[in-house]
C-alpha cells in the first residue's frame, strides 16, 4: 500500500517541479524584460535629454550672438548712457614681437 | 485501472498544456511569417534625422548662421472633423495666431486634407508658439490664461530646424541665404552648400502600442551628422563698421547704392565686405532680387581715375616713364585721333606725380600712347583685370578687358584713364593691396577654414601670392605718389588721418549708357569711389569705398569719390586702426599697459 501511495505521489511531484521551473523561468524572464524595458525607457528619455538640452545650448548661443552684435552692444551702452570708446594710439603702449610684422599679418596672433 | 484512467488523464493534461506551452513560447521567441507580416507594418519604426545645417562664423568664432530648433504647426481637418473640436480649435488658433475665427473655420470645415498649415517654419521661441506645447503625433497641449491645459486634437506641432541669422541684416551678402527646400542661394551659403549640408540620420526598430519605440527592438541608430562649420576672414566689429559708414554715405548723398571692401594687404584676407541696399537672409523674398546682389563682386563698372594707378605704375614699371618726367596737358583739351579729352582743371604741364595726383586724364593718355598697348594691355592682364579673382562667392564677376585685338588708336588712351574698361569692386582692391604690398599679389579670401562637426579640420585656406605685377621699387613710387592724393591740396585730401600717412585715389565715372539710349556716357548719373590704403609707410589695411549715382549736389555739382567717398574711406580706417591697434608705423598688436 505505501508502495503503491509512493509512485501515485511521483507525477505530481513531477509536474510540481516542471511548473516550477517553467515558472521560474518566466518570472526571470519577465523581470529581465522589464528591467531591459525600464533602461530603455531611461535611455530614451536620456536620448530626448540630450536633445532638449542641445537645442537649450543652441538657443542660448543664438540669443548671445545676437546680444553681443556690435550694434546690439551700442545700443545698450547707449541706454546706460556709458561713454565708451576704443583707446587712442597715445594710449596704448606696444612692445616689439619677436615674430616679424609680415608674418603676424594674418591677425590671428597668439 | 481507475489509477490508470487517472495517470492517462493526467498525462494528457500534461501534454496537451506542455503543447500549448511549447508552442506559445515557439510564437513568442521564433514568430513565423505569417505573424510577423502582420504585425511588422504596425510595429515597424523608421525615423530619419535631419542633420543640422553647418554654422558660419566670423574670424573671432562669432556666430553669423546657425541652425535652430524650430516647428511647423498645421491643422488636420480630417482628423479634427473625427476626433477634435473645429470650433474649440478655431478658437483658439485664431486668438494666438491672429487669424479670423470665422474664416479659419470655414477652412478647416471646408477641407478635405490632412494637412492645413497654420505657421510654416517658425523657431521654437517665436511668440505664438508661447502657450502650445507638443503632445503626440496628433495633438498639442494649449495652456489657457488659467494655467489649465487644454488639448487641441488634429492640431500638430512638427519639428523643424529653422536657419537662423542671429545678427540680422550685418553681412547678409556674403553669408546668403537657403531657400525654402533649405538648399543655399546666395553667397556662402551657396557656395559651401555641399560642406553645410550634413548627413541625414536614420533609426530602424520597433513602436509599442503607444507608437514609442522600444528601445531594445532598435537594429539601425546612425545619427545625422551635422554640417560643416565655416570659418570666415570677416571681422564682426570692421563688418559692422563699414555696413553703419556706407549707410550714412548712402543717406547722405541719396546714392543708388554703395558697397566696400576692407582687405588685409599682407595676406589678401577679406575683412569686411559690405553692400547696401542690404536684405534680411531669413525674408530674402521679400526684397527685390537687385537688394540681394553682392555688388562689391558682381557689379562691372567703368573704374575711371583709380585706374591710373595701375597704368601709371605699369608704365614705370616698363621704365618707360619715371616719376620727374613732364608731360604737356594741354591746357585741359586735347585732340587726338579726331576726339577730344577733357580735364577737370586747365593744366598746363605736369610730371608724372602730380598727374597721378591732381588725375589728369590727357597727361595719363600721353603716357599710354608712350607705353604702347601691348604693355598697357599685358600689364593690366597681370592685375588680374578681365578675369575672375576666385574668391569663391557666387555672382563673382570678372570686368571686362577687350581683347588687343579689337583696340583702336585711341583705346590705350582712353582704358588708361579707366574708361573703355570694366571691373569689380574686388579686382580694384586687389590692384591697390597689391601696390601697397610691394607689387605682390595676393589672392583675395574670404573662407578661413571649414571644420567638420567634431571639430576636425577639413580644409584651411592660407595666403596665396598670385603673381608680382610690379616691382618692389614700382610700388614704393607709386605709394609714394598716391599719398600725395591724400595731402591736404590733393583730390582725396578728406580721406587723411590725423598721425597717419595714408594713401588712396579718388575715382568718379560717367555712367555708360546702353546702346538702346544711343551709347556714350550720361551727363548726370555717375559711380564714385575712393580706394586707399594706410599706414603708407607700411600698409596693412586698404579699403574700397564705393556709390553709385549720388543725387545730393555740392556747389552745384555732382559730387566726386573725393567728396562722397573719401570721408567714409576714412571713418572706416579711423575705426579700424583704434580696433586693431595700428600703430602709424604700421605695428599692430601689443597691448600692455595703457596710459592714464
Amino acid at each position: 500500500m505505501k508502495n503503491k501511495n509512493h509512485n501515485h505521489s511521483k507525477l505530481p511531484n513531477l509536474i510540481i517541479i516542471i511548473l516550477l521551473i517553467t515558472m521560474i523561468i518566466f518570472v526571470s524572464y519577465t523581470q529581465v524584460n522589464n528591467s531591459c524595458s525600464s533602461y530603455g525607457e531611461k535611455i530614451l528619455y536620456q536620448e530626448d535629454e540630450i536633445i532638449s538640452i542641445n537645442n537649450r545650448l543652441i538657443r542660448y548661443n543664438e540669443s548671445w550672438s545676437s546680444l553681443t552684435s556690435p550694434r546690439n552692444l551700442k545700443k545698450i551702452i547707449e541706454h546706460h548712457n556709458l561713454d565708451m570708446m576704443l583707446p587712442e594710439n597715445k594710449q596704448i603702449v606696444r612692445i616689439e614681437s619677436k615674430i616679424s610684422n609680415k608674418m603676424t599679418a594674418g591677425l590671428n596672433i597668439k | 485501472m481507475e489509477k490508470k484512467r487517472t495517470l492517462v488523464i493526467e498525462i494528457t493534461i500534461i501534454i496537451f498544456f506542455g503543447l500549448i506551452f511549447f508552442r506559445l513560447a515557439y510564437l513568442h521567441l521564433t514568430p513565423p511569417e505569417w505573424i510577423t507580416s502582420r504585425t511588422e507594418g504596425m510595429r515597424l519604426l523608421i525615423q530619419k534625422s535631419n542633420p543640422s545645417r553647418g554654422q558660419i562664423v566670423d574670424r573671432n568664432g562669432e556666430l553669423f548662421a546657425l541652425d535652430a530648433p524650430g516647428y511647423t504647426m498645421y491643422a488636420d481637418p480630417k482628423y479634427i472633423k473625427k476626433h477634435g473640436n473645429i470650433e474649440l480649435v478655431s478658437s483658439i488658433i485664431s486668438k494666438e495666431l491672429f487669424y479670423d475665427k470665422n474664416i479659419l473655420m470655414n477652412n478647416l470645415l471646408n477641407s478635405k486634407r490632412a494637412y492645413y498649415p497654420l505657421l510654416i517654419k517658425k523657431p521654437e521661441t517665436h511668440t505664438s508658439f508661447k502657450n502650445f506645447s507638443p503632445r503626440d503625433n496628433l495633438s498639442i497641449t494649449y495652456k489657457d490664461k488659467t494655467g489649465k491645459n487644454i488639448v487641441l486634437n488634429g492640431v500638430v506641432l512638427k519639428k523643424e530646424r529653422i536657419r537662423s541669422y542671429p545678427k540680422g541684416l550685418v553681412l547678409s551678402h556674403v553669408l546668403g541665404y537657403i531657400n525654402f527646400d533649405r538648399i543655399g542661394s546666395g553667397g556662402i551659403e551657396q557656395s559651401y552648400h555641399s560642406y553645410l549640408l550634413g548627413k541625414e540620420g536614420l533609426r530602424k526598430g520597433k513602436k509599442d502600442a503607444r507608437k514609442k519605440e522600444i528601445y531594445d527592438a532598435r537594429e539601425i541608430d546612425r545619427p545625422a551628422e551635422d554640417g560643416a562649420k565655416i570659418t570666415l576672414t570677416i571681422d564682426q566689429e570692421i563688418q559692422n563698421i563699414t555696413e553703419d559708414v556706407i549707410y550714412q554715405m548712402f543717406l547722405k548723398f541719396r546714392t543708388k547704392s554703395a558697397w566696400a571692401i576692407v582687405q588685409d594687404v599682407q595676406t589678401g584676407e577679406i575683412l569686411a565686405m559690405a553692400s547696401y541696399p542690404t536684405f534680411n537672409p531669413v525674408k530674402y523674398n521679400k526684397v527685390d532680387e537687385e537688394w540681394r546682389r553682392n555688388r562689391a563682386i558682381s557689379i562691372n563698372f567703368d573704374p575711371g581715375s583709380t585706374l591710373k594707378t595701375a597704368s601709371i605704375g605699369i608704365a614705370i614699371d616698363k621704365g618707360v616713364i619715371d616719376v620727374e618726367d613732364q608731360f604737356d596737358c594741354e591746357n585741359g583739351r586735347w585732340l587726338y585721333a579726331g576726339k577730344y579729352l577733357n580735364d577737370w582743371k586747365n593744366f598746363k604741364t605736369l610730371n608724372v606725380q602730380e598727374i597721378l595726383k591732381n588725375s589728369s586724364n590727357i597727361g595719363t593718355a600721353k603716357i599710354m600712347l608712350k607705353l604702347g598697348d601691348k604693355d598697357l594691355y599685358d600689364g593690366l592682364k597681370n592685375f588680374g583685370f578681365g578675369e575672375k579673382l576666385g574668391i569663391n562667392l557666387p555672382g563673382e564677376e570678372k570686368g571686362q578687358l577687350n581683347d588687343i585685338k579689337k583696340w583702336t588708336k585711341i583705346s590705350s588712351s582712353r582704358i588708361g584713364i579707366g574708361q573703355g574698361i570694366t571691373a569689380t569692386g574686388l579686382q580694384m582692391i586687389t590692384l591697390y593691396s597689391t601696390v601697397a604690398n610691394d607689387g605682390v599679389m595676393m589672392k583675395p579670401y574670404i573662407v578661413k577654414k571649414i571644420e567638420s562637426f567634431e571639430g576636425d579640420l577639413i580644409h584651411e585656406y592660407k595666403p596665396e601670392v598670385l603673381r608680382k605685377p610690379i616691382s618692389l621699387a614700382t610700388s614704393q613710387k607709386l605709394r609714394e605718389m598716391l599719398t600725395t592724393v591724400v595731402d591736404s591740396n590733393g583730390t582725396g585730401n578728406k580721406a587723411k588721418i590725423k598721425g597717419y600717412k595714408v594713401a588712396g585715389k579718388t575715382g568718379t565715372a560717367q555712367k555708360v549708357k546702353s546702346s538702346s539710349e544711343g551709347g556714350g556716357y550720361y551727363d548726370d548719373k555717375e559711380v564714385v569711389s575712393f580706394i586707399g590704403f594706410f599706414p603708407a609707410n607700411n600698409p596693412q589695411i586698404s579699403i574700397l569705398v564705393m556709390a553709385d549715382e549720388p543725387s545730393i549736389r555740392v556747389n552745384g555739382k555732382l559730387p566726386g569719390g573725393g567728396t562722397v567717398c573719401a570721408p567714409a574711406f576714412k571713418e572706416i580706417a579711423e575705426h579700424t586702426i583704434k580696433y586693431l591697434k595700428i600703430s602709424p608705423e604700421g605695428k599692430r598688436i601689443y597691448i600692455t599697459q595703457a596710459e592714464n
